[in-house]
């Protein structure tokens, strides 16, 4: 059993009153010391404290959060023990980034012996990452708060809240290389499809709603349409999160729209069918192997949520170029969304458009402000920026480049602009 | 459960406002022990009393519950400061010791209400809904009855400290010396018995 704080202070008042009554020869200050005695004497009488056995379990919802959500948390305690716990004082330890949105994480309990106590607080939208929630503290106290137990249960839980995603529509996205299976992505093959690719000889067994009535007429046989075959594309998306990405140069956080950018990039691309990975570069270098459908849309998501900025121990072209060797078939499509801060990148770009890869790069937009900085730092974010746009203009040589912003919905930039679908 | 709902609102609203009044009777119970020629520390001390008091049991916010006992404490100084000036407090012992008991019971009174507070001032019903209603009634009932421990223990602790002082009081046109010494005696004997329980637990 521990004194609190307040019995020290207590303590302390006490001989303070003692040590001023001596310095002062005035003895009616030492009466000031009774009451304060008494309180220590009643407390000391009440019933000893004792650390009863207590249960709680937590129940997170949702456990994996799609961002921009609020997180509901449900504490149930029982007491086990076959005493009435008078007092106890609940704390669910929360990290430093989460705020309390409704309800409390910390009460005051009076649980008669087996009873069950639920209560709940909702987290206002965490950010992505990992989150831990717990230890639960429990602080038995007396009557009067001068003593108290102190026990913590080792009920520590995660939940993970992912990247926000925003519905980017349909992706008209072209790669010179098609898998077998159908897909939204033009193959310049005959197949099933939506648009028109030839006319051939109708041969007995044709759908005769595909016949062409008009070119029948003029060629004097029954001449059918063929349709260009839709079938799908590999595509790796590569996100570049060096330290680069916490540049100045941009005005808002571009290591969050990055990794939103992409999580909705993949969503999108995955929803159409394609098979798509994620190749990561920053303080955590991991990849996910190409796949399709929502379980590989929630790996993609899950490792999206953990992504931390900061350089790889390797170099960032020597990473990508190795992962796309090993996990990308020849002629597929490499999505590249970059701050394109790094020297290495147009060389890295130009490594990967040379054996034969469709590669469209999407870099954050910088900002334009110069306000509050001071004349040396000025010509140093001029200098920077203009690196970086001789930087993107050797990329555009190369591959196709989309300047995306968070000021402007993704949707419609992506729209504006003929190249997303000229790749 | 809506009536529940209420009858509890109702309880811990009716607590705050007791604990309220407590708060700025404490104030002024200092006050009155601090010389009237230093008439702006009255008046500030009453209206700084006032607002925090009201805003530490409105928000029941540890740190406004701080400022309040702050402020009691740096008025009750101001007062023992004075009374040692004039060479005693003389007929205004009670009043000075009964400010030094409320400062305590606000304290505690305080430290309770901000530590439940997280759980009924909810700003809306559905936050509190979150709850077990049973649960918080026997929390309330439990704080009510805590609340009331401290005042008995409190009220004790005064009237022993009065009767303490009066006996000096009576004693010392007997045998001056006596007094004081009966007094420092009693107090030491007190500290030195206040170590010893403390060492036991």
């Amino acid at each position: 059993m521990a004194l609190t704080r307040k019995t020290l202070a207590y303590l302390t008042t006490a001989y303070a009153f003692i040590f001023l009554a001596l310095l002062f020869r005035a003895s009616w200050l030492t009466v000031f010391v009774l009451p304060i005695a008494v309180l220590i004497f009643a407390s000391s009488k009440l019933p000893k404290l004792e650390p009863f056995p207590i249960a709680v379990t937590r129940r997170i919802h949702p456990i994996r959060s799609m961002g921009d959500e609020d997180v509901e948390v449900t504490l149930t305690v029982t007491n086990r023990s076959p005493h009435m716990i008078e007092a106890l004082q609940l704390e669910d330890n929360l990290p430093h980034e989460v705020k309390v949105k409704s309800g409390t994480n910390r009460l005051m309990l009076s649980l008669p012996p087996g009873e069950v106590a639920g209560f709940s607080y909702k987290l206002s939208s965490p950010k992505r990452g990992t989150h831990e929630l717990g230890p639960t503290l429990i602080v038995f106290t007396d009557n009067l708060q001068l003593r108290s137990v102190i026990s913590r249960l080792s009920n520590v839980e995660q939940f993970l809240v992912l990247p926000k995603i925003e519905t980017l529509g349909t992706i008209d996205l072209k790669g010179r290389r098609v898998g077998p299976w159908p897909g939204l992505v033009p193959s310049r093959r005959m197949g099933i499809g939506t648009e028109f690719f030839e006319i051939s000889p109708y041969v007995p067994g044709d759908d005769l709603r595909r016949l062409n009535w008009k070119a029948s007429a003029r060629t004097g046989q029954l001449v059918t349409n063929e349709f260009e075959g839709e079938q799908v594309v590999d595509i790796l998306v590569v996100l570049d999160c060096s330290e680069d990405v916490m540049s100045d140069l941009f005005d808002y956080d571009a290591l969050e729209f990055q990794v939103e950018f992409a999580a909705s990039l993949c969503s999108q691309l995955i929803m159409q069918g394609n098979r798509v990975g994620l190749s990561i570069y920053g303080a955590v270098r991991t990849w996910v192997d190409l796949a399709f459908g929502k379980r590989q849309l929630l790996k993609i998501l899950d490792s999206l949520a953990v992504v931390k900025p900061g350089a790889a121990t390797l170099p960032i072209k020597y990473v990508v170029e190795s992962v796309i060797a090993s996990i990308l078939p020849a002629r597929s499509v490499v999505l590249l969304i970059s701050p394109m801060m790094a020297d290495v990148v147009p060389e890295m770009i130009e490594n990967i458009t040379m054996k034969g890869y469709t590669t469209i790069c999407f870099t954050p937009s910088t900002g334009t402000s110069l306000r509050g900085l001071n004349d040396s730092s000025r010509i140093a974010r001029r200098i920077f920026a203009a690196e970086r746009k001789l930087r993107i203009n050797k990329v555009r040589q190369l591959a196709r480049v989309i300047e995306v912003s968070p000021t402007i919905a993704i949707r419609p930039s992506l729209r504006m602009r003929n190249g997303w679908k000229a790749a | 459960m809506e009536s529940s709902l209420g009858n509890l609102r109702l309880r811990w609203n009716l607590l705050r406002a007791i604990a309220a009044a407590i708060a700025i009777a404490t104030f002024t119970l200092t006050l009155m022990t601090i010389p009237v020629a230093i008439w702006i520390l009255w008046v500030l001390g009453l209206i700084i009393g006032i607002a925090v008091s009201t805003i530490a049991l409105v928000k029941c916010d540890a740190t406004w519950c701080r400022i309040t006992l702050l402020a009691q404490s740096v008025l009750f100084a101001i007062a023992l400061l004075s009374a040692i000036s004039r060479g005693g407090p003389a007929e205004e012992l009670p009043i000075l010791l009964l400010a030094f008991v409320m400062i305590l019971g606000t304290e505690q009174l305080l430290s309770l209400t901000c530590n439940y507070g997280a759980q009924f001032s909810l700003s809306n019903s559905a936050s509190i809904m979150s709850f077990n209603i049973p649960t918080l009634q026997r929390s309330l009932d439990r704080l009510y009855r805590r609340l009331a421990w401290v005042g008995v223990i409190l009220g004790a602790g005064y009237l022993l400290s009065v009767a303490i002082a009066s006996m000096g009081s009576f004693l010392s046109p007997v045998a001056p010396a006596l007094s004081d010494i009966s007094v420092y005696v009693l107090v030491t004997s007190i500290s030195l018995a206040i170590l010893i329980v403390l060492r036991e637990e």
